[in-house]
């Protein structure tokens, strides 16, 4: 079954937030990229249904997800960008009203609970209180109850951030392996995250989708515009100024490796790499800074 | 079933809900406390030494007086009250013009001569007031014939107080017939049996606001806090995270509030009660507090029509407060709101006068709470709303658009909640 998004297309008073969007999403793990604010987490909560559209729809299976209602949440998982918890609940206790509202019987609920906490090294603490869990703890048991009802489509906004490394491969692999003959839509600015996992990518940029297809694809247009050379570190800053700099590594004698963007070789001895996703998202957002 | 378990587990797993549950406990068994406080009673004993009781040590002796003329207070029982006192009064030379607050009067003889009988004649003053004025005559000027006559005077009272308060017309002549229909089903002669008073009702209708005020911190938050925290946006994308969860949710807090309140008031009650004896309870509402209430009904009676109107109250305004939470976005935003039409009653009861006062006092959700405003008042009261020629008695006004409130708030709080944001 595919999940169709439609012309979808949202206006916040004056900023188009989305701007007819159209994404046919089969089964697989799909790579949403995007600058913050390029219109991802608007995208995901109007196929979560949460928000309203301006404009398009969003069907699955060639319904439209307002009149599927509960069959569509009943096969959907949902992780937000943001998200509370009870101070209260336990990481048991959460995890168990999550799966009520998701009309999981109590005895298999208790069986999947068990099942996901293991999973995800929350075995030791499900019985702590989920206020005095770390950030990446916590969103260990965001990413649980996304899965506790088995969804057919799994949406995940930005559901690496405040895992550590460990913890992010143990993820990526899950999704891998989940994926097989589900949709898993992953929205995320960390490139990593997706770059191994995802069938196919779509990237967003000021509320458009504006590519779309598999990382190879994607990559394929930025060939013969990554380049790698060896320059002395005080040439570091007009190098800079001349060309996207992807990352900077120290060598002997005061040089440095400099790994950068360019339409042309912008440094003697340049040596062409193999692009690689991140390389596409730092030439389509120039404006993000950071180097991930 | 499960949800709605899943729901109520997870309110009365909330702290700040734990600790106002028992707070509504302690507070009903402290307001019940206090009634009874206020009884005294001074003698004199065998050494001629003045004995003042307070309190609850008041009250045997203060039964044991009055008990004397307890029972069915009839025509004949009223006019031996007058006797008496007025025999009291003419011990004093020239009378007593100003009643037992004459500076002569002392304490103890008050204590040993009328106070037996004050209620019996605070009754026969009231009936007997002026119908232009209101003003009631001073017992030694009251005739014998006008004790043998209360029951009479009682229905006269009712309507002349009624023209006096409303003005004359085809209106106030249908708030006459109305309060005539409901006056003429009380029993008489009416009876009285000491111990509870006034100050007990009074009590019973704080108990309740104070059960509603509680009742409104619980749930102020109920939809609001998820909106805050964003808890929402997961619950929302479950199967059954939306009409059937907005139900239960509303259902679960009422739940809640519901026995919260049951649990309270009758604590309340129950101790109120046993303090001042059971049997008082019998007593009418007209010889306890006043001739002109034209609710047919015994103390006892009186208390469980508060206690009910009170919970419909509660309802109506949990309703109201549930549909605010669903609207605001912050629980601070929401519990603000919520405080403000909770009180607005009784601020536009001192705001406003007359007809105006009685219909926004009426239909707002919490109108049959206050603190001069109540059920609990209106229906000890003889106020009606008027609109054209029509009369409403305010506590029938009150119950019907808490009813009415309840029914439309409770939809619209889950279609809030399933309300996609745009």
């Amino acid at each position: 079954m595919e999940l169709s998004i439609k012309g979808l297309t949202k206006q916040f008073k004056d900023k188009m937030a989305v701007d007819h969007a159209t994404l046919t999403v089969t089964p697989g793990v799909w790579g949403l990229l995007g600058a913050n604010g390029a219109g991802k987490t608007t995208l995901m909560r109007m196929v979560a249904g949460l928000v309203r559209p301006t404009e398009g729809t969003v069907e699955y299976g060639g319904v439209r997800i307002g009149t599927l209602g509960e069959a569509y949440r009943d096969i959907f998982g949902y992780l937000p960008q943001e998200f509370g918890f009870y101070p209260e609940f336990t990481v048991w206790d959460y995890l168990d009203y999550i799966a009520a509202l998701k009309g999981i019987p109590r005895k298999e609920a208790a069986d999947k609970i068990e099942r996901l906490l293991a999973t995800f090294g929350l075995l030791d603490v499900k019985r702590k209180k989920i206020a005095k869990l770390s950030g990446g703890m916590k969103r260990r048991v965001g990413i649980a109850q996304a899965l506790l009802n088995e969804p057919e489509i799994l949406i995940l906004d930005e559901p690496t951030s405040g895992l550590d490394p460990g913890e992010r491969v143990k993820f990526r692999n899950l999704l891998s392996e989940f994926a097989a003959d589900r949709i898993v839509l992953i929205s995320t600015h960390i490139v990593s995250d997706v770059e191994y996992i995802a069938s196919r990518n779509a990237i967003m940029k000021d509320g458009k989708i504006i590519a779309v297809g598999t990382t190879e694809e994607l990559i394929r247009q930025i060939e013969h515009k990554v380049w790698s050379a060896k320059i002395p570190e005080y040439d570091l800053h007009r190098c800079g100024q001349e060309a996207r700099i992807v990352s900077i590594r120290n060598e002997a004698d005061q040089m440095v490796s400099v790994r950068y963007l360019a339409e042309t070789p912008v440094i003697r001895d340049s040596r062409e790499c193999t692009p690689r996703l991140e390389d596409l998202y730092l030439w389509l957002f120039p404006e993000e800074g950071e180097v991930r | 079933m499960r949800v709605y378990q899943a729901e109520l587990k997870r309110i009365l797993k909330t702290r700040s809900v734990q600790i106002l549950l028992i707070a509504a406990i302690l507070v009903s068994a402290l307001l019940a406390y206090f009634p009874a406080t206020f009884l005294g009673y001074v003698y004199e004993d065998e050494r001629g030494q003045e004995v003042t009781l307070n309190g609850r040590d008041a009250l045997p002796i203060i039964k044991e007086r009055q008990g004397q003329y307890q029972g069915k207070i009839t025509q004949e029982k009223l006019a031996e009250a007058l006797e008496q006192y007025q025999e009291f009064a003419a011990g004093y030379e020239g009378g007593l013009p100003n009643g037992i607050y004459d500076e002569r009067v002392g304490t103890v003889d008050s204590f040993a001569h009328v106070y037996n009988i004050s209620k019996l004649l605070s009754r026969m003053q009231e009936v007997n007031a002026d119908p232009k004025t209101g003003i009631a005559p001073a017992a030694e000027d009251l005739a014998k014939e006008q004790a043998e006559n209360f029951y009479g005077q009682c229905r006269q009272h009712v309507r002349d107080l009624i023209y006096l308060e409303n003005g004359h017309g085809e209106k106030v002549d249908a708030a006459v017939a109305q309060a005539e229909k409901l006056y003429a089903r009380a029993e008489t002669p009416f009876t009285y049996f000491p111990g509870i008073g006034a100050n007990g009702v009074e009590y019973e209708g704080l108990c309740v606001l104070f059960l509603v005020l509680i009742g409104t911190v619980i749930l102020a938050p109920l939809f609001a806090g998820d909106r805050q925290t964003q808890a929402d946006q997961i619950m929302k994308c479950t199967k059954h995270g939306k009409r059937r969860l907005a139900a239960c949710r509303i259902l679960s807090g009422l739940t809640i509030v519901t026995v919260m309140y049951a649990v309270g008031i009758t604590l309340f009650l129950v101790l109120m009660n046993t303090s001042f004896g059971w049997e008082s309870l019998a007593s009418s509402v007209q010889i306890v507090i006043s001739a002109a209430i034209f609710l047919p009904v015994t103390m006892g009676e009186l208390e469980l029509i508060i206690a009910a109107g009170g919970y419909v109250t509660l309802l109506a305004t949990m309703a109201f407060t549930l549909f605010l939470s669903g609207r605001m976005k912050s629980v601070f935003a929401a519990a603000v709101t919520s405080f403000i039409f909770l009180f607005l009653p009784t601020v536009c009861y001192m705001i406003f006068d007359g007809n105006v006062r009685n219909w926004i006092c009426g239909i707002l959700p919490s109108g049959g709470t206050g603190l001069m405003n109540s059920f609990t008042y209106a229906v000890m009261d003889t106020k009606f709303a008027f609109a054209g020629n029509t009369a409403v008695w305010t506590p029938y006004l009150m119950m019907a658009s808490a009813a009415a409130e309840t029914l439309l708030f409770i939809p619209l709080t889950a279609a809030g909640w399933c309300r996609r944001r745009s």
